[in-house]
């Protein structure tokens, strides 16, 4: 359960109406539509509603507005005019309205502490709680949090609220078009579609399958096709459907059948999992590359290098690491050259670039690797994929 | 529904701006909508459940759900970061449905970067029978189903005629919370403008390529999901049809001036001639 909002009150405060998830403070020069706006709050309307409410005359007059609401383990804050909004103890800049032309937002995760503050004078220095209502505050604090006082910076955050990174460098400003107007019940930002809550009205979908074919299994690659419904099942299970077919089991059985198939995979599949776990990666020496547009990389596993490298269709456990390499003339391929660690051994293979990779092992003449030629190669070896651009195989000390 | 709403970034020496629209109807014929989505830059996802009762649409929300949790923030997430959250999904969704078996599919699209670098690469991973595309002039498909009828396909069994009607169509071979959810990933390199196109196969078994490419090259009121949504429903809507439709403009700028966005770099340099 969401714990219960505090806030400072203040005569000359923004307004908050507010419900446990979620909360919209506006500038008391729209005092007007807390009239309109308070059925939606309370009532469980979505972000979208109330912000379509709030726009309903077009954005550039809309009034200055905070919204927060928390959804699908995360709380989405949009600010608007001369409020913001804090998230004490997190690495996350503050949302604030006034810098952007629309609104700014920023997600934050469930368990942060959000401070809404707002213009005017300091309010109250003891925090009330609210859940659902109607304030005046100056200060506005949803989530886990010790006392929350006016001028307080340093606040801790809560124990349960999660460090997340944010770069400081970096800031997402959400412009949103116009406004469309997305149905209620859908978080248009989110996109999660949560269609449990059409679950009114359904029938079993056994009890539909066995209405549109009584009894028989041969008819049920025929219903598939009606009902386009996917289902998972091995390849030889797959093979083998023809036969339980003839079973004259009823579809549901059938269904069963493949439930137990892959009931069995899964139960194989953590078995072998579980024995893979307890081998020890193989240490070995640790190896580096020396670029020649300056710094240094880690060499595990895989590296491709290129102007703009690519790696297609790879395993989930054996996904590269791209490394991209600028170079005066843009003069080497997109994807040009891979170098692999794999069992100790350093093994460098030409992707087809279109002007060759050169290997020079120390004290040897450079060697033109040939379109996706191989070669194993060792510490001190310079690769040289033309217009500048080398990599040197140092091993770490 | 799925308006179309744009967001930007800017970091060192990069800007990047996205317009997104996503829209998900659970079709005409099929009582519940067991598709779930997710549309929050940098993450995108489609995930298509299976299973009986209401295994399915826990399945594909639960999906959803870990990477919304996990990954929906400003900061472009690491390819480890997203290859844990397709782990995680694949360890909750095995929770649901206990001897029943639940299930899901995954194609997703993701902003991530790589270790030390910076510099932001498209992530596209896929489970299932969920697709992703490229659509620029033509319509280019970058994911491989894990589909009993693409293995036919592969070995030459059938030939792509035959895959509309054939029986196994929609049969899946691997699936998140099945336990072997090892994604296929491509790892691709951003810049100028790139258009993107994740569904759940309830818009390609109704939609042939060309029509797809009709329906985006169309303009209209509706975003391009919305569009694509309604011709799958007109053109008989037997499954849950979802689609999300991403238009990218990436753009790189010296990292001495980033308060200016300069002008976009030239799209999809050509590969460099041999050297004379």
């Amino acid at each position: 359960m969401l714990p219960d909002h505090r806030y400072l009150a203040s005569s000359d405060g923004w307004i908050f109406l507010c419900r446990e998830d979620l909360v919209l403070g506006i500038d008391p020069l729209a005092e007007g539509l807390v009239g309109l706006l308070w059925p939606l709050v309370r009532d469980g309307a979505p972000t979208a509603s109330v912000l379509d409410e709030l726009t309903r005359g077009g954005i550039s007059s809309a009034p200055g507005f905070l919204l927060l609401e928390a959804a699908a383990g995360i709380w989405r804050v949009l600010a608007r005019g001369a409020g913001r909004v804090e998230f004490p103890g997190l690495d996350i800049d503050a949302v604030d309205g006034s810098t952007a032309s629309a609104w700014s937002e920023s997600l934050a995760p469930s368990g942060a502490v959000l401070r809404c503050v707002t213009p005017g004078a300091p309010g109250a220095t003891t925090p009330w709680a609210v859940r659902v209502g109607i304030v005046r505050a100056s200060e506005f604090v949803l989530g886990d949090e010790n006392v929350p006082t006016a001028g307080s910076d340093d606040l801790d955050a809560g124990p349960t609220a999660p460090v997340i990174e944010a770069p400081k460098s970096s800031r997402s400003r959400v412009i949103p078009r116009p406004p469309g107007s997305p149905s209620p019940g859908e978080d248009p930002g989110l996109g999660i579609t949560i269609s449990s809550l059409e679950t009114t009205a359904i029938e079993p979908l056994e009890s539909a399958l066995d209405e549109a074919a009584p009894g028989s299994g041969t008819e049920h690659a025929d219903y598939d096709h009606l009902f386009g419904e996917t289902v998972t099942r091995s390849v030889e299970g797959a093979a083998v459907r023809g036969a339980e077919d003839h079973d004259g089991g009823s579809p549901l059985e059938d269904r069963t059948k493949v439930a137990t198939d892959l009931a069995e995979r899964r139960a194989l599949r953590r078995a072998a999992k579980a024995a893979g776990a307890s081998e020890a990666p193989p240490a070995g020496p640790r190896f580096t590359l020396d670029l020649s547009t300056g710094g240094r990389e880690p060499l595990e596993g895989v590296v491709i290098v290129g102007r703009a490298p690519s790696a297609n269709r790879v395993a989930g456990g054996e996904v590269p690491r791209l490394l991209t390499m600028s170079t005066p003339n843009q003069d080497i391929s997109r994807t040009h050259v891979q170098i692999a660690l794999a069992g100790g051994t350093v093994v460098v293979t030409d992707l087809h670039s279109s002007n060759g990779t050169f290997v020079v092992l120390p004290g040897q003449p450079p060697q033109r690797l040939r379109a996706g030629e191989s070669k194993t190669v060792v510490v001190g070896t310079v690769i040289d994929l033309g217009d500048g651009a080398t990599l040197t195989l140092r091993e770490e000390s | 529904m799925g308006a179309t709403r744009a967001y930007a970034w800017k970091l060192p020496g990069v800007s990047v701006t996205l317009e997104v629209s996503a829209a998900t109807d659970r079709g005409l014929v099929r009582r519940t909508n067991e598709d779930s989505h997710l549309a929050t830059p940098p993450v995108f996802l489609v995930a298509d459940g299976m299973g009986g009762h209401s295994f399915g649409d826990r399945a594909s929300q639960a999906t959803a759900r870990v990477f919304a949790t996990r990954l929906a923030r400003e900061e472009f997430p690491t390819i480890a970061e997203v290859l844990d959250a397709v782990r995680e999904a694949d360890r909750v969704v095995q929770t649901i449905g206990e001897d029943e078996v639940a299930g899901s599919t995954l194609a997703g699209l993701a902003l991530v970067v790589d270790g030390s670098s910076s510099e932001p690469r498209w992530m596209v991973f896929n489970v299932g029978d969920s697709r992703i595309y490229r659509w620029d002039d033509g319509l280019e498909q970058l994911t491989v189903d894990h589909s009993a009828v693409q293995e036919l396909l592969d070995e030459g069994v059938i030939g792509p005629a035959d895959v509309r009607d054939h029986p196994e169509r929609n049969v899946v071979t691997r699936a998140i919370g099945v336990g072997d959810a090892e994604p296929d990933v491509w790892i691709l390199p951003t810049g100028g403008r790139e258009r993107f196109l994740i569904c759940s196969d309830g818009l390609t078994k109704e939609l042939d390529d060309a029509t797809i490419r009709e329906v985006l090259n169309a303009s209209g009121d509706d975003s391009p999901a919305d569009r694509l949504v309604s011709a799958a429903l007109a053109a008989g809507g037997l499954d849950n049809v979802t689609v999300i439709v991403i238009e990218a403009v990436v753009t790189r700028h010296d990292a001495e001036d980033s308060d200016d966005i300069g002008s976009p770099v030239p799209a999809r340099l050509e590969d460099t001639m041999p050297r004379g």
